[in-house]
């Protein structure tokens, strides 16, 4: 499945290995496919492998306009749509 | 698409027959959001649901007034860029930014601070940042050119400020900032300076364009990138984040914008991954959803729409003498014309599972008495890593290795899909972690061709919620957009070392879909140079005739023209015990989720 788990790189390894933390389970993957990550970041891993680095300050900014959502939503309605209410 | 009508004012939710507590697998967000919908139901038809819940707002604080986030690789990237000033949080040594001491709200020009040694680090892993600034400052109309990863957006909460990144005027919030972690930039669709607000990094109709020439820049950036710098990202921050995408009071506000926005005389959405299957079905999302509104489900579980010719290979592969199947779990008892790999390890055959393709790879240095055949299925989030698995096999000199490459790419599978005349879909809810490798311009014929617009979704309820109130406000204004929901786990321009590993160990090909038949493109061959990594080239199998199941519909569940209770077999003859086709047997499978959450 790609329910790809953000698991936290604990430890360099040779040969493009890495110790992940994932939810307190550690785990060995592979970096192969992303060699920007380093010890301390979060990876998405899929298969034993990371596919991508996690930046928690994407997902602040996304809840953050998940929370305007709705008012935006409801500012967007035409006066005729508020008042049909 | 069609603008609201007056007349649909008093939204219903739909639903009702399902119970909170009757889904014991469900998760709990699903049950608190069934029983709202339950009380809204009894409240009376015609009870308007957005009255109902607007005494709801989400708890969380909404910091956006006066807040810029601007990507810390401008200002790494500052000291190769054109010098385009730009705030960011990042210090060499990890300090907390300055930079959010001297936040104005009204979009002051902050100095870029970055040490070059801060700009030197991960300029590869923020690589992926620049991709998103460099749409975004594209699309914030920057006459500019965005020179290497540069990049400031600035989004005021207002949504008014479209601010050029050559200008780079962006106020910081005075939120504390990890060390050195990249904040994320905010692109602006110009023309909708509203939806700025809440988008969350949409791709403008011509961000291919984006895509090549930041993949470019971003190719280009990676191999000047010196070592990495290691960042602090806090576990316990990571998971706050992360769980907030399980609240249910924000799923509500989304429900209750979705119910607003949605098509008054309807909409059929359609989405392609089967993590999203399972999650709509698990988080009971379907029931959730406006009247009118229809999630219909694709060929989006790669087992499902692995053929029966394809299946029965692989069990003429296992019954070869010394040849050890490994493959992931769900293949295994998927029926062939008149086996499954599970029967032929019943029957003597060596079947082994595995959770990586390493594991295979493992399995043939620890047996060499034996040959390994890796089942290789799967999309683009798992071609790279058999790419990479081949690539360390063709490295270390593994003789008993091969694999049988019956991957495929989804968006090959999309236009067939879009052209069925028994769909007509209004918009597409794009794969999280295919598009975490492919990036966004893939799609994008989709909107420019077709008229449709795709959201890139996560697969917690609150993502998929969002990826779904998304589409309704594209659909709402008539946009036809490719936008990006889940900005934590997809570039704009994807991943590229993914990319490249692909495009070196395979080719595309026509491949066989179940439900869907040969589509040109849409598969995967091994290249001529790793030949000898290819079991059918290495074993050439004598394979059965291939039968299709009788009365299997999932061909027709598989294009999204039939769900699965619809078709005569579920439940009655065909369970998960004893399943007739794929679309019950695979995890991802929607007969499975159905089945279960149903």
């Amino acid at each position: 499945m790609c329910l790809a788990i953000p698991a936290k790189i604990i430890e360099m390894k040779d040969d493009h290995l890495a110790t992940v933390d994932i939810l307190g389970v550690m785990r060995d993957i592979a970096l192969d496919l992303t060699p920007q990550a380093g010890v301390g970041d979060f990876v998405l891993v899929h298969a034993g492998f990371s596919i991508e680095v996690v930046d928690p300050d994407y997902a602040k900014e996304t809840i953050d306009l998940i929370t305007q959502f709705p008012e935006l939503a409801g500012d967007e309605m035409p006066l005729g749509e508020e008042t049909a209410r | 698409m069609s603008a609201v009508e007056s007349d649909a004012g008093a939204r219903r939710v739909r639903g009702g027959q399902m119970h909170g507590s009757d889904l014991p697998e469900a998760e709990p967000i699903a049950k608190a959001l069934h029983v709202r919908a339950e009380r809204v139901m009894k409240a009376g038809e015609g009870t308007d649901v957005s009255r109902e819940t607007s005494a709801v707002h989400p708890a969380h604080p909404a910091p956006v007034e006066g807040r810029i986030v601007s990507a810390a690789s401008s200002a790494r990237s500052a000291s190769d860029a054109d010098g385009a000033a730009v705030g960011s949080a990042v210090s060499a040594d990890g300090a907390v930014a300055a930079a959010s001491d001297s936040a104005s709200a009204d979009g002051a020009v902050v100095t870029a601070p970055a040490a070059s040694a801060a700009a030197a680090a991960a300029s590869a892993g923020v690589a992926k940042h620049s991709a998103a600034a460099s749409s975004a400052s594209h699309s914030a109309g920057a006459g500019g050119a965005v020179a290497g990863n540069a990049v400031a957006a600035a989004a005021a909460a207002d949504g008014t400020a479209v601010v050029p990144a050559s200008a780079a005027a962006a106020s910081v919030a005075a939120t504390p900032v990890v060390a050195s972690v990249a904040v994320a930039a905010v692109p602006i669709a110009a023309k909708h300076p509203a939806a700025s607000s809440f988008a969350a990094p949409p791709i403008a109709a011509d961000a291919s364009h984006h895509a090549a020439s930041a993949a470019e820049r971003s190719a280009a950036s990676h191999s000047a990138a010196p070592l990495h710098e290691a960042r602090a990202v806090d576990a316990a921050e990571m998971q706050r984040e992360l769980a907030a995408f399980k609240d249910p009071q924000l799923a509500r506000g989304l429900i209750e914008s979705i119910g607003k926005l949605a098509p008054a005389d309807g909409a059929t959405l359609m989405e392609v991954c089967g993590t999203h299957t399972v999650a709509i079905a698990r988080n009971g999302i379907r029931n959730l959803m406006p009247q009118g509104t229809r999630l219909a489900s694709g060929p989006g579980c790669p087992v499902c729409v692995t053929s029966n010719r394809d299946i029965d290979t692989v069990i003429a592969l296992a019954r070869i003498p010394n040849v050890t199947i490994a493959t992931f779990g769900d293949m295994t008892r998927v029926p062939g014309s008149t086996s499954s790999l599970l029967k032929e390890q019943a029957a003597g055959r060596s079947v082994q599972i595995v959770y990586s393709p390493l594991d295979a790879l493992t399995l043939a240095a620890q047996h060499p008495e034996r040959e390994i055949v890796f089942v290789g299925v799967g999309f683009e989030t798992t071609t790279p890593l058999v790419a990479m698995a081949i690539k360390r096999a063709a490295a270390t000199g593994l003789k008993n290795f091969t694999v049988f490459a019956a991957h495929k790419n989804m968006p090959g599978a999309l236009e067939a899909i879009i052209n069925d005349p028994q769909l007509k879909l209004d918009a597409l809810i794009l794969p999280g972690h295919v598009s975490t490798i492919i990036g966004a311009a893939p799609y994008e014929f989709l909107a420019k061709k077709y008229g449709i617009p795709g959201v890139i979704t996560g697969f917690e309820p609150v993502d998929v919620l969002q990826g779904i109130a998304m589409i309704m406000r594209q659909l709402h204004e008539g946009r036809a957009e490719i936008e990006i929901a889940y900005a934590r786990g997809v570039m704009p321009q994807g991943n590229p070392t993914a990319l490249a590993a692909i495009d070196e160990v395979f080719e595309t090909c026509p491949a066989i879909w179940r439900g869907l038949g040969r589509i040109d493109g849409s598969g995967y061959r091994i290249r001529e140079e790793f030949a000898c990594f290819d079991a059918v080239r290495r074993f050439q199998p004598e394979v059965e005739p291939t039968q299709d199941p009788k009365g299997c519909r999932c061909g027709d569940v598989l294009r999204g023209i039939m769900a699965p209770s619809e078709c005569p077999l579920f439940r009655t003859v065909c369970t998960p015990e004893n399943p007739v086709g794929p679309c019950m047997v695979s995890s991802e499978g929607s007969c499975a989720a159905y089945y279960r959450y149903y």
